[in-house]
């Protein structure tokens, strides 16, 4: 995962990982329960249409709240559990829908219907929640026409194996994927980008195929562009601003499966690493409890270890295995008590090291003192805040052990809202 | 439902490279033992002395001032440590208990402490300290002075201040192998250059110091010195000879590098230890001083947030 070289005058490196035949592949976890995350907050429930106990379908689209457009598609069919509320990082909140499952054998007819159209509104009124993480902003062509459509194959942090396995193995549904997507954004020019080990053999997708770098994290959207295309994005903005859709493979794929088979592909590819680093990789329903994951691996979770969602260098810890896997929980990693390691009180002592290893040559030494002041606004207009790429290897061989990429997201967090709440009284 | 588990919640990067402050301070003192022992070796046990109490008393300021600043302790960073013992490695040999309890006050408290800890000072507190000590007790850094009580067995004239007076002449008078082997009057570590050289490598290649600082500052050197010395050779000394004597090399792998008063970037590095090798050869050829790196380490120390300012266009920054 990470070299140094035996002359520590260059910061280390660290690559993702190649798919090879050590990780055991396509484990299943038949879920009889289900969970489902709703994205509006469940602050009142006379708004709530949603009782327990309520029948759904599979494929069925819930629009659980009176008040809001927000939806989930039910990956089976079954009985509703339980409605709570749930608060995630930085003050985000959703509505968490527990499935009893209940297999009926009946679906669904909504989307078969709607997917006669191979249209952007369908995909906005049934596939916020496709597996692979489908941003629905990115391709919607608001911000700028898409010229490009970058369907990505890398992975999005290291030890996660999920899109390559994607794309070996669903080849199919990602050119049919690729050509729902040319009809949907009027994209002239798809570019496929996988990892440079992989780059052989990908004539049969029709698309142009770009090798990006293995080493951590050139998958990064604003590095990924840069490479392939030559192109910078402006720092603060998306790449939809100059006409790029960058969309993961695991997404492409299930679009073009959806559209195929009129039918809403919920399979979620998800890399399991645990304590001793053994990967194994998982396709289950988007919505299976973790625990069910775990329980087929027979991992035992300890008082003191991390449950990680989303990979060593990016990821979210967990509270508890009682939580789904999510459209974009490409990986799930468990770590030990005894690697858990600490967080250091040390104030910066300007050594450099975040500045050397930073991607996008951001002056994180200075950035940072600026972040723990909270002075937000200066480190965005001077100390290049949003050049950010969130990668996190500033954090990683910091000395110190400041938590930088903390500061980093939640910066970040702290100026959109108060950027979203002046644009508001403008 | 089975019994919770309770789990750890943090925040990501959940791997880290394993560097701490403690093990570069580690790897600093390392990196200065083969000089410090070639010092007790050569001044015998007064030197160990100094080298003792610099280090502990560096260690107890640190301490007491946290106390009484109410600061988390920092002691077990090992930068108190490494203040301590660099300071040690400057003073001469014979130097009084009390100049070096003064002197280690002076780094730790005036240097380091007041301007907010480890990493908020602006001036290596090394060189603060030496400044201030050698403008209040000069006589107690003036080597001739002070190590008359020894004769090791070679010229015991501190050829700097011999090469101030008399020019190449005098200069003349010390081989280069002598100079790179320590066989000169000076501080307690500062003479032996090749284990100077040696430990300065040894950090630069353990990734504690960068290359661009020491090499920018002792190549400017070579070049400025060679430059005076081919103007007028009878008054400017030779570069090796410069480059072998007084607290250059500790100064250009050591001083100048401190992480907090020295830049980050490429050019800024190359700029400041430029400037530091330039400064050197100024003061000792037109200055008053007959050895510059101290006060040459503070002027670019001064330049540092000047300089760092130059710096690479961050990603999809648009000028
Ligand atoms: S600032 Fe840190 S997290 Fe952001 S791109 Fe640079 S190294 Fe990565
Ligand atoms: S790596 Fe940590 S200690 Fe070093 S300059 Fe960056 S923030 Fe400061």
């Amino acid at each position: 995962m990470f070299r140094r070289s035996l002359f520590r005058t260059s910061p280390p490196r660290f690559f993702y990982q190649t798919l090879t035949n050590e990780v055991t592949v396509a484990l299943t976890a038949a879920g009889r329960r289900m969970i489902l995350f709703c994205d509006h907050p469940l602050t009142r429930t006379d708004h709530l249409r949603l009782k327990v106990g309520d029948p759904v379908t599979a494929g069925q689209r819930i629009v659980p709240f009176s008040d809001a457009s927000a939806y989930v598609v039910a990956p089976a069919a079954g009985r509703i559990q339980a409605v709570s509320p749930f608060a995630g990082d930085f003050g985000k909140s959703w509505t968490r829908i527990d499935l009893a499952v209940e297999d009926s054998g009946e679906v669904d007819p909504g989307f078969a219907a709607a997917a006669e159209q191979v249209s952007m509104e369908t995909v906005r009124h049934w596939m916020s929640g496709l597996p692979g993480g489908l941003d629905l902003e990115a391709i919607s062509g608001k911000e700028a026409p898409i010229e490009t459509v970058v369907v990505a194959a890398t992975e999005s942090d290291l030890l996660t194996v999920s899109a390559q396995y994607v794309l070996r193995h669903r080849t199919r549904d990602v050119r049919q994927g690729i050509e729902a997507l040319r009809q949907i954004t009027g994209a002239q020019r798809v570019i496929l980008a996988v990892g440079r080990d992989t780059v052989q053999g990908m004539g049969h997708v029709h698309a142009e195929v770009r090798g990006v770098s293995t080493v951590y994290p050139a998958s990064a959207p604003g590095l990924m562009l840069r490479e392939i295309l030559g192109r910078e994005v402006p720092s603060g903005t998306s790449t939809a601003k100059i006409g790029i859709a960058v969309v993961p493979v695991e997404a492409v794929a299930a679009l073009g499966r959806s559209f195929a088979e009129k039918r809403l592909a919920m399979q979620k590819v998800v890399t399991v690493v645990d304590k001793s680093g053994r990967q194994s990789l998982f396709e289950v329903t988007v919505g299976t409890p973790v625990a069910d994951l775990l329980a087929t691996l027979e991992i035992q979770l300890e008082t003191g270890d991390r449950l990680i969602a989303g990979g060593p260098m990016t990821g979210m810890c967990l509270y508890t295995d009682d939580y789904p896997v999510r459209p974009d929980t490409h990986c799930l990693m468990v770590q030990d008590a005894a690697a858990v390691g600490r967080v250091g009180s040390d104030p910066c002592i300007n050594c450099g090291e975040c500045v050397r290893i930073c991607p996008a040559r951001v002056p994180v030494n200075m950035l940072v003192r600026f972040l723990e002041a909270g002075e937000y606004e200066t480190a965005a207009a001077e100390y290049d805040l949003f050049s950010c790429v969130d990668c996190g290897l500033c954090a990683c061989v910091c000395p110190a052990r400041i938590p930088i990429f903390q500061y980093l997201r939640l910066a970040k967090y702290e100026l959109a809202v108060s950027r979203a709440a002046e644009a508001e009284n403008a | 439902m089975p019994e919770a588990k309770k789990l750890i919640v943090s925040h990501a990067p959940f791997i880290h490279d394993g560097s701490s402050i403690a093990h570069r301070s580690g790897q600093v003192l390392l990196a200065l033992m083969p000089a410090a022992l070639a010092g007790i070796f050569r001044w015998g046990v007064p030197a160990l002395g100094v080298i003792a109490l610099s280090v502990s008393s560096a260690m107890l300021w640190e301490l007491a001032f946290n106390k009484v600043a109410r600061r988390p302790e920092g002691i077990a960073d090992g930068n108190a440590a490494v203040i301590g013992l660099l300071l040690a490695l400057l003073l001469p040999a014979t130097a009084p208990w009390w100049l070096v309890i003064a002197g280690t006050f002076l780094a730790v408290v005036i240097g380091k402490q007041i301007f907010g800890g480890i990493g908020a000072n602006p001036f290596n507190p090394v060189a603060v300290s030496l400044a201030i000590l050698a403008v209040s007790w000069k006589q107690f850094l003036d080597f001739d002075a002070m190590l008359l009580t020894y004769d090791p067995g070679f010229v015991m004239i501190e050829p700097l201040t011999a090469a101030k007076a008399f020019g190449t002449e005098a200069a003349a008078r010390f081989s280069s192998l002598d100079l790179l082997m320590g066989r000169q009057a000076g501080a307690i570590g500062a003479p032996f250059g090749l284990w100077l050289i040696v430990g300065g490598l040894y950090l630069v290649v353990s990734g504690v110091v960068r290359w661009e600082i020491p090499a920018a500052f002792l190549a400017t050197l070579i070049v400025v010195a060679a430059a005076f010395h081919l103007v007028d050779p009878l008054r400017y000394a030779g570069p090796a000879f410069h480059l072998l004597t007084g607290y250059t090399l500790i100064g250009a792998f050591f001083l100048a590098t401190e992480d907090s008063s020295s830049p980050v970037n490429f050019w800024p590095m190359l700029i400041y230890g430029a400037a530091g090798g330039l400064m050197t050869i100024l003061i000792r050829n037109i200055g008053a001083y007959p050895d510059g790196v101290i006060y040459a380490v503070l002027v670019i120390n001064m330049i540092n947030p000047l300089v760092d300012k130059i710096r690479p266009r961050a990603l999809g920054k648009v000028t």
